[in-house]
């Protein structure tokens, strides 16, 4: 009958409408005191006042009674809660400085944490914005796969429900304002069902329109919608000039429900529009002359798993490299599979990620070790008070309850002071460009943010409440009520925590630093690596001109026209044009026949980078020919075809030989002779060996979008308002994409590397400073609380230096300590850097004995000021005090 | 002497359903029927007699409500559950128990 939630709404009301509860006591106890007072007068003849003194004392004190029904009703343990938490907050008041201490030291702890988390939540933890998004999967074939392919994968795996292949083109939007690069995802029709979404307006993609001639169709994005065609909805079924992949106008026939994020889109880029992939019809694997797919996704279907899912992938793989050995490698379709979608997008970032969480948790452990010296120093300072108080009769219980309910309350503060410093260096910094992070666009802390933060609250306080509280109120509190206000020194016992803390908090900062020290030095040792070109004073324009006025000869004579206008610049050196911006993950590979070599079995060919370029531009960014001759004006379409390769190309294929003579057919059957050799590239990434490369003037192999590279005489940003009007002026309706210094882009390269370097050098920074706090702080009260034992010490004839010898060697033997668990935890735990790390290694000696030096350098001030102070106690003065 | 305080305590809520059984009462009955039973010598201290009231009503072994006295007064009057019938019972048979055990002691010599 009375389960336990009418219990509960009994205790509640108990505690909420306790004036209700109270009345109706009253008028309880008030009943029965009269009727007893009749009682008595019937009973005993005793008069109205007699028989109620006798009733009311019979009844006993009616304020003692309340209280014990009170007790009863289970309403004191909140009130005295609140009573705790107010006597904490006057006591902590009546401490400002370790109040502030305190809380500065929590906030920056907690306040580290809960940016990391944040990220990791966005990063990690998120569901990806899609329905049943658990059920997507990438498609994995282990090699680069045409659409041909993508769709032969869909079919031979029946545990996908749907799948489309993926990849992004830029095509140029003109006659709607301004002409714009939009940045659009083509994908099949089964985009939608593999994705659960339904256009807000109009239709999805028909599977006739991956017909090469039907495809001219696209749905916008909501904002694009809004932006270029103030959200009219007639626009459906209207022809725009969407230039690009195939197509010079497009057919709008739907746009994206509002703030549909496209999956897979690579960090920095806006897709704004969606195509369908095409190709003509009727070509197989072999034929395929479509461009590759940069991804497959896939919807699982119930029931089924990614494990089943990679296994039909390999399967289907391996068939297929039975029946077009020439495109599918037996060996690589072995190596095939599947991944979901999320671990896919966020694999290669989990560990640094999960890195920096558990730095950032030493970093608060730090804290908390600060915390509880503090609070044992505090406790120390106290144990007059606790005295006197457990003399006058609180419990042990009740001392240590105190203690914690303080922390509680630190705890509190400084975790609501965390929150807000996470929010504030979270918005202040953009962690989006900083960090180069996937789906880290719009951070915000969610409830599992929020819980992890309480979380973290509660931890601190047992971390760094439950010893001192303990000890406060442990044993021989009376022998303190007999001794005057300054002990003899502190407790051996006090002295103990105090030395475990100062190597505790060394072996920590050890730790840190040295991860610190590591990311920073292989940061140097990539930063130095030479990209290859002299990306300095070079501003890089990537243009996108539509392809019905630039088609063919018509953009050759474009870029002609303006790098010659640009040369003619004042403030510029030179000028030339590459088709793909260096230092990104975009790249061309093409298949060639090399003179002297044969293809691989069944026909296979060897693929290389493949760039097209203008005279002048590797001048422009520097790139030295080793051997033979630039492009020139001279190769023109009708001229030899002639090409240039790289030196890893070069050594690869004619190792030793004169290269620039030979013969390479482009896609076994477009041969151009090799003219030079030039130096070798780190075009992907600063961290990978280059690849071999090939090189073709643009006059020769004609693209629209070309990046323009103009090397100022100046900074780059001087020239860019001439750039700018030189392009204008050339071709009005050619968008410009993107315009940036070339070191920028080399920059952005490093962006991932930088982002966590800087971090975990913050930490290590804050380990160093809060560590040295803790070690200062249980130094100086060591020494201060022995003054009058090195004054006595002084008086009777050691001298100042053989003082300060005693004081140090109590804080050097622990500083030892820790420092050798430092090295060992380090390297135990750097060897998670590993992959992180460039040009050294895990344990590199040099590294680690410089964050040990950095570290003592530090820990000597620290034990340093205080032990100075000991050589300066005035025997005199201190014999005095006591 | 928590002990002490905990036979006590439950040897007061036993004697208050025991009362009860006999059908609903408001607190100064409770007192008084108490007394009357126990031929005067149990004068239950009437401040520990309202704590045990709220305590047995939030265990849910009787029940309260607002109601009119045999004396025509507004009065709060408690019944016994059948919670509190199984507890009695339960009770009751432990008590035997303890009671026959202490006097097996008493007797023993």
């Amino acid at each position: 009958m009375t389960s336990w939630h009418s219990r509960l709404a009994r205790r509640l009301r108990a505690l909420f409408r306790a004036r209700e509860v109270d009345r109706e006591l009253d008028a309880e106890i008030r009943l029965h005191v009269e009727l007893e007072t009749e009682e008595l007068m019937q009973r005993d003849g005793l008069t109205r006042e007699e028989a109620r003194r006798r009733a009311l004392v019979a009844f006993g004190g009616v304020e003692r009674y309340r209280e014990s029904h009170r007790d009863a009703r289970g309403v004191n343990w909140m009130e005295e809660l609140t009573r705790n938490l107010r006597f904490a907050v006057r006591s902590l008041r009546r401490a400002p400085a370790f109040t502030a201490a305190a809380t500065i030291v929590l906030a920056l702890g907690i306040g580290a944490a809960v940016a990391i988390f944040t990220v990791i939540d966005a990063v990690m933890l998120r569901p990806l914005p899609y329905s049943h998004a658990e059920r997507l999967v990438e498609v994995l074939p282990g090699q680069n796969a045409n659409i041909a392919l993508a769709d032969a994968l869909g079919q031979g795996t029946p545990a996908l429900a749907a799948s489309t292949g993926l990849s992004i083109w830029d095509l140029t939007l003109t006659g709607q304002g301004e002409a714009a690069v939009i940045e659009t995802q083509c994908a099949d029709a089964a985009f939608f069902d593999v994705f659960g979404v339904k256009p807000f307006l109009g239709r999805p993609f028909r599977a006739d329109e991956r017909d090469l001639s039907r495809s001219d169709v696209v749905v916008l994005s909501y904002g694009l919608w809004q932006r270029r065609f103030g959200g009219d909805p007639s626009v459906i079924g209207r022809r725009i000039a969407l230039d690009g992949n195939g197509h010079r106008m497009r057919t709008v026939i739907g746009v994206m429900p509002r703030g549909f994020t496209a999956p897979l889109a690579p960090p920095g880029s806006d897709i704004e529009a969606w195509a369908p992939l095409s190709r003509p019809p009727g070509e197989t694997i072999a034929t395929d002359s479509s461009w590759y797919v940069n991804h497959i996704v896939g919807r699982l279907r119930a029931g089924a798993t990614v494990a089943t899912a990679a296994s039909q992938i390999r399967t289907t793989m391996e068939r297929l490299s039975g029946t077009y050995p020439a495109y599918v490698d037996a060996e690589v379709a072995r190596t095939a599979g599947a991944m979901s979608l999320l671990d896919s997008m966020v694999g290669d970032v989990r560990t640094p990620l999960l890195i920096m969480l558990a730095a950032v948790g030493l970093v608060l452990l730090l804290a908390c070790a600060n915390l509880a010296n503090l609070l044992l120093a505090r406790g120390e300072r106290r144990r007059q008070e606790f005295a006197v108080r457990a003399a006058l009769g609180a419990g042990r219980r009740r001392l240590v309850r105190d203690q914690l309910v303080e922390s509680f309350v630190l705890a509190l503060v400084g975790g609501v002071a965390g929150v807000v410093v996470a929010r504030v260096v979270l918005s202040a910094v953009g962690v989006g460009e900083l960090s180069g992070l996937p789906r880290v666009a719009a951070l915000s802390l969610d409830w599992r943010v929020l819980v992890f933060a309480a979380g973290i609250c509660a931890l601190c306080v047992l971390a760094f409440g439950l010893l001192p509280a303990l000890r406060a109120s442990s044993g021989e509190l009376k022998t303190h009520l007999g001794a005057g206000t300054r002990s003899a020194g502190p407790t051996r016992y006090g002295r103990r925590v105090g030395f475990a803390l100062i190597a505790a908090e060394t072996a920590i900062a050890m730790v840190l630093v040295t991860g610190a020290a590591l990311l920073l030095s292989s940061l140097r040792a990539l930063a130095s690596v030479d990209p290859g070109m002299r990306v300095d004073h070079v501003l890089a324009t990537r243009l996108e001109p539509p392809s019905e006025s630039y088609g063919g000869q018509r953009g050759v004579r474009f870029y002609e026209e303006l790098l010659g206008r640009l040369r003619a610049l004042p403030g510029v050196a030179q000028a030339g044009a590459v088709q793909l911006l260096p230092f990104t993950h975009n790249n061309w590979a093409f298949p060639y026949l090399a003179e002297d070599h044969a293809p691989g079995k069944a026909g296979r060919l060897p693929a290389a980078s493949f760039r097209v370029v203008t005279p002048g531009y590797f001048r422009a960014v520097g790139v030295p020919v080793l051997r033979g001759r630039d492009v020139e004006a001279g190769d023109r379409a009708d001229a030899p075809a002639v090409g240039l390769i790289n030196h890893a190309m070069a050594e690869q294929l004619w190792p030793g030989e004169r290269a620039v003579g030979k013969v390479i057919r482009l896609f076994g059957n477009r041969p151009f002779t090799v003219i030079g050799v030039v130096g070798d590239v780190h075009q992907h990434a600063l961290r990978d060996a280059p690849d071999p490369e090939m090189y073709v003037p643009l006059a020769q192999f004609p693209v629209t979008g070309m990046v323009v590279m103009v090397r100022a005489r100046g900074e780059p940003s001087t020239v860019l308002p001439d750039v700018r009007r030189t392009i204008q002026s050339v071709g009005n309706d050619v968008p410009i994409a993107d315009m940036r210094p070339l070191s920028a882009v080399l920059d952005q390269s490093l962006a991932r590397e930088r982002f966590f370097t800087s971090i975990l050098s913050f930490f290590g920074i804050l380990a160093l400073t809060l560590g040295a706090v803790g070690v200062y702080g249980v130094m100086a009260y060591a020494v201060g609380a022995r003054r009058g034992e090195f004054s006595l010490r002084m008086a009777l004839g050691a001298t100042a230096s053989g003082v300060m010898r005693a004081a140090l060697a109590t804080g050097l033997a622990p500083l030892a300590a820790g420092l050798a668990v430092g090295v060992l935890a380090a390297f135990a735990t750097t060897r998670l850097l590993a992959g992180l790390l460039y040009g050294v290694g895990p344990m590199d000696p040099r590294v680690v004995v410089a964050a040990a030096l950095v570290l003592i350098a530090v820990a000597v001030v620290a034990i340093g000021v205080p032990v100075r102070r000991a050589g300066r106690s005035d025997p005199v003065q201190a014999l005095r005090t006591d | 002497m928590a002990q002490r305080a905990d036979l006590l305590q439950g040897t007061l809520d036993l004697l208050i359903l025991k009362t009860l059984l006999l059908g609903p009462l408001h607190g100064w009955a409770i007192s008084k029927r108490l007394r009357q039973l126990s031929s005067e010598v149990l004068n239950v201290g009437q401040g520990s007699l309202y704590p045990a009231l709220y305590r047995l009503e939030d265990k849910g072994w009787i029940s309260a409500a607002w109601g009119t006295s045999d004396e025509g007064r507004r009065a709060k009057i408690y019944t016994l559950t059948a919670k509190g019938k199984k507890q009695l019972a339960a009770e009751r048979s432990a008590w035997r128990n303890f009671s026959t055990a202490v006097n097996q002691v008493l007797h023993a010599t």
